[in-house]
């Protein structure tokens, strides 16, 4: 892979778009409905891994939906390109595309049963009907839908209408599988039991998921990798892990999980750049002289007696939530930390002193 | 950057909608273009038809005669035509819209499968062919009909019921109220009735509520009721003409009779630009209005 | 809601149940009247002597009526066809066309609902005569066409309108071509808007007696003009006859529309 100054793909050797769904430099521009030109996708480029889960995560209006659309030839790019492995999608209209949608509202065809459904897309292939039947009723076994391919889409609960939209657009064998936000019409129960059966599926294909979300939770639980989208562009892009542990922005840090925003003046000490919270220091990457912002995870903080070695602060407040305990603790400057702390519980009295611990690797520099 | 337009899978292109629009130029724009420049030219001699000639006269002839001496004198018989169709008209609209308003009021404070058979009610004699309708008058009417028979039984003597501008104006009020009741109805359907309870919470009083709440509501929908009874009253023929036995002219009637028995196509080409002006500003006024105020205006059911 | 009293509750207002029994009333009772007169055994129009169904007998054996009803349903037939093709075609495509396009040809193509009917019916004359053509047949099914049409596009328009792009969008995300697209989503799924609309065209053209009337020629006489001749010459049995089968064709159509545009409100997405 060769990345240019700016670290974007620098498109120029077919033998770099081997084995990924690239996306390149693509820019799309809508205008509101009160005339203003709003950015879609601000120069987005991103390499998605084929056989990988990818989830794209942010909150409406970022370009997630946009760039999935395009991805499928729905919406044209202003400029850009994207390729699949060695073939460039952008020219193809979406019939010609190697790529299946599964859609928000699921677009399940009302005239036609849940069996034509899932027949739809290989009768547009023109495939022997023999062909047909059979891997229809392979994907509906896939879904776990065998006994309901007579029904109307209209029959079928929102749970069974996901699973055959599922199994239509999985049914071509596309290579990339786009899914749109498919589990949010969904109520909370079976949504968590759609996302388990969303890895199996696509653990036993291989093929290769992109899917929408706003939802972090859905997109921690279910990313091999995650592209968090902020106006238009990818924040950042990386494992769950790395996504929730090393956050780039305060964006990134705050979108994903429950975050502690700390500002610090960054200073020089024995050749090391260092911040003080609350009395400690701590090793930070950044140049000496600067104010920086460090997130710490509610659940990385310990709360305890005050004693050696942890900041002096004061218990604020002090909530049971039975499988843990949230509190508010005050640094001594006056900053308050929100802090989530697993059993078993230490003795806590509110409005009364505690020790507070840090673990050096919990604090993370994010840009603002 | 041009902005390509989206994709919108089995979308015709653009071309498609030419046979729509060439039927539209050749049936509906290019009538209303002939008659405008017939209504510049001249009668001939003898037939219908006109003559390729530039001429005022039909305007004229609106307002002026001619007498025996070739002098000009005003004559108000065909401004009455159109004055007789502007009260007719405005009747038909203030009694439909009157009776219609506290119907569509009714209606929808109904429940709603009751709604919904109401509004099936009111639109089958919308649907009902327009002859029947008004023939249905006049066998109220006639002679030995209902009406008088309704009459006998109070001792009054056989009358003359039909032939009228009132047995007309019955039968155009008939013929216009589900025209006024659906437009004010579907205004009402969508209204949320406990707006009101929330404004009598606040210590409104019922008019004020009326007034404050459902009105801004509704306005829209008693402005389309209006224009849906006014326009079409005000150019109908076959209600004057079978109602009103000939002795009920009215701009309807008047045009249609120049281009029958009268022969004067020139003439009857300048009453129709008149009226179809008429309408058109009225149209737009409407349209106008609807827009400033940001209301939902229909000029079609 | 019960915290209000009645006399000041907005759902409540004295005065107007009695009012809409009495429009009800005021709306069917002549047309009984009709219906029940067509059932007269006498000569006269309006002398009951008994029920009887030979004015009927009389309608379905009268030469002329047969024959006006059968140019009625003839010109209804193409008008309806004609129009409905023309809407479809146009509803699918006029999303192409630029914003002035669509607002011009739109306003063109509903100008029949606003045009006074008798200026429609002369002017239309005016233009058979400018371009040289002669009443008859075929100048009545163009402009039976031209004004049917916006009852059927606004039926159709209305329902394609009402469908999510996501089935047209999933249709060639799973390999439909353009035209496949059409024929097999889009059209199935406009199916109840084009009936609804078919319907309400045809009894428009059927309707029609003003336009018909300036186009007309010895010919092609159509049912309502052949009826409006009738009904000149004061009440006959044979119209109540003729008039309690068109009741009922605006019966059927009425029900059969509302059926439809409930069915398909009823539709899940």
């Amino acid at each position: 892979m060769i990345t240019d100054a700016k670290g974007r793909y620098f498109v120029s050797q077919k033998a770099d778009r081997r084995k990924e769904l690239l996306v390149n430099q693509a820019c799309k521009t809508f205008t509101s409905a009160e005339g203003e030109p709003v950015k879609a996708l601000d120069d987005v480029t991103l390499s998605i891994r084929l056989g990988e889960f990818f989830v794209m995560l942010g909150p409406s209006g970022c370009g997630k939906t946009t760039l999935l659309r395009s991805i499928a030839g729905l919406e044209h790019l202003d400029s850009g390109e994207i390729y699949l492995q060695d073939m460039a999608l952008s020219g193809l209209p979406p019939h010609r595309r190697p790529v299946n949608t599964v859609f928000q509202s699921y677009a399940l065809f009302p005239h036609l049963s849940v069996w034509e459904n899932v027949a739809f897309g290989l009768k547009m292939d023109k495939l022997p009907k023999d062909k047909i039947a059979e891997r229809v009723s392979e994907m509906l076994a896939l879904v776990q839908l065998s006994d309901v391919g007579g029904r109307k889409p209209s029959q079928l609960s929102g749970g069974q209408q996901q699973r055959v939209a599922l199994a239509r657009a999985l049914a071509k064998s596309p290579q990339v599988l786009l899914l749109d936000e498919p589990l949010s019409a969904l109520d909370l129960k079976l949504r968590r039991g759609m996302q388990g059966e969303l890895k199996r599926i696509q653990h036993q294909t291989g093929i290769t998921f992109v899917f929408v979300t706003h939802d972090q939770e859905e997109a921690l639980s279910l990313g091999d990798r995650i592209a968090v989208f902020e106006n238009g562009r990818p924040a950042q892009v990386g494992t769950p892990e790395e996504i929730y542990r090393h956050p780039v922005n305060r964006f990134v840090a705050d979108f994903i999980g429950d975050t502690n925003f700390i500002t610090a003046d960054v200073e020089s000490e024995a050749g090391k750049s260092r911040i003080a919270i609350g009395g400690q220091r701590f090793d930070v990457e950044a140049p000496a002289g600067q104010t920086v912002t460090v997130a710490i995870r509610p659940e990385n903080i310990a709360v305890g007696a005050p004693g050696p070695g942890k900041i002096d602060g004061k218990l604020a407040e002090l909530t049971y939530m039975g499988t843990d305990l949230r509190c508010s603790v005050e640094l001594p400057d006056g900053q308050a930390l929100r802090v989530r702390i697993s059993p078993p519980f230490p003795q806590l009295t509110p409005g009364g002193p505690v020790g507070i611990g840090i673990p050096a690797d919990a604090i993370a520099v994010v840009a603002d | 950057m041009a902005a390509r337009t989206a994709v919108r899978p089995g979308q015709l292109s653009a071309w498609f909608t030419t046979p729509a629009i060439l039927l539209g130029l050749l049936f509906t724009l290019g009538p209303i273009v002939v008659i405008t420049s017939f209504s510049f030219m001249s009668q001939p001699e003898a037939g219908s038809g006109v003559v390729m000639e530039f001429s005022l006269a039909s305007y004229q002839h609106f307002l002026f005669q001619e007498d025996f001496y070739g002098q000009m004198y005003f004559d108000p018989r065909y401004l009455n035509a159109f004055g007789l169709s502007l009260w007719q008209a405005v009747g038909t609209t203030a009694l439909s819209v009157g009776i219609g308003f506290p119907v569509s009021i009714w209606m929808a404070t109904k429940p709603p499968k009751t709604q919904n058979m109401l509004v099936l009610l009111v639109t089958i004699p919308f649907w009902t062919n327009l002859l029947v309708r008004t023939y249905a008058w006049i066998l109220f009417f006639s002679g030995d009909g209902t009406a008088n028979t309704v009459l006998s039984w109070f001792g009054i003597e056989p009358q003359q019921l039909l032939y009228n501008s009132w047995s007309t104006l019955v039968a155009l009020v008939y013929t216009f109220v589900p025209f006024a009741i659906l437009p004010m109805y579907s205004a009402l359907a969508g209204f949320d009735f406990r707006l009101a309870e929330a404004a009598y919470d606040l210590g409104a009083k019922k008019l004020d509520v009326v007034r404050k709440v459902l009105w801004p509501a509704v306005s829209g929908g008693v402005l389309s009721a209006v224009a849906l009874c006014f326009v079409p009253a005000f150019g109908s023929y076959i209600q004057p003409v079978l109602l009103g036995g000939g002795k009920v002219l009215m701009v309807g009637n008047l045009i249609a009779d120049q281009y029958g028995s009268a022969r004067n196509w020139p003439f009857g080409a300048a009453l129709s630009v008149i009226i179809l002006v008429l309408t058109l500003v009225g149209a737009w006024a409407l349209l106008a209005w609807a827009k400033r105020s940001a209301q939902t205006v229909s000029l079609a059911v | 809601m019960n915290k209000i009293p009645a006399r000041l509750r907005l759902n409540h207002f004295p005065g107007v149940g009695p009012i809409g029994v009495f429009c009800l009333i005021f709306l069917y009772f002549p047309m009984a009247i009709v219906v029940a007169y067509s059932f007269n055994g006498g000569n006269q129009a309006l002398a009951w002597q008994g029920f009887s169904l030979r004015w009927y007998d009389r309608v379905f054996h009268d030469a002329a009526i047969i024959s006006a009803t059968r140019m009625s349903l003839e010109i209804a037939a193409i008008a309806t066809v004609a129009s409905v093709v023309l809407a479809v075609l146009y509803v699918l495509s006029m999303d192409r066309l630029n914003r002035a396009g669509n607002a011009v040809s739109g306003a063109i193509l509903a100008a029949p609902i606003v045009v006074p009917e008798v200026v429609l019916g002369v002017a239309t004359l005016s233009f058979i005569r400018m371009i040289g053509m002669t009443p008859g047949f075929w100048p009545m099914v163009l402009a039976h066409t031209c004004f049917c049409f916006p009852f059927a596009m606004m039926n159709i328009r209305a329902r394609y309108q009402s469908l999510n792009p996501a089935y047209f969008e999933s249709a060639a995300d799973l390999g439909a071509t353009g035209s496949a697209v059409t024929w097999r989503i889009t059209l199935p799924l406009l199916t109840p808007g084009i009936v609804s609309g078919a319907l309400l065209a045809f009894v428009v053209s059927m309707d029609d007696y003003m336009i018909s009337t300036f186009l007309a020629s010895a010919g092609t006489t159509t049912l309502p003009i052949y009826i409006f001749g009738l009904i000149r010459k004061g009440v006959n049995p044979s119209v109540n006859v003729v008039a309690t089968l068109l009741l009922l064709m605006a019966i059927a159509v009425t029900v059969a529309t509302s059926f439809l545009s409930r069915r398909q409100q009823g539709k899940p997405a």
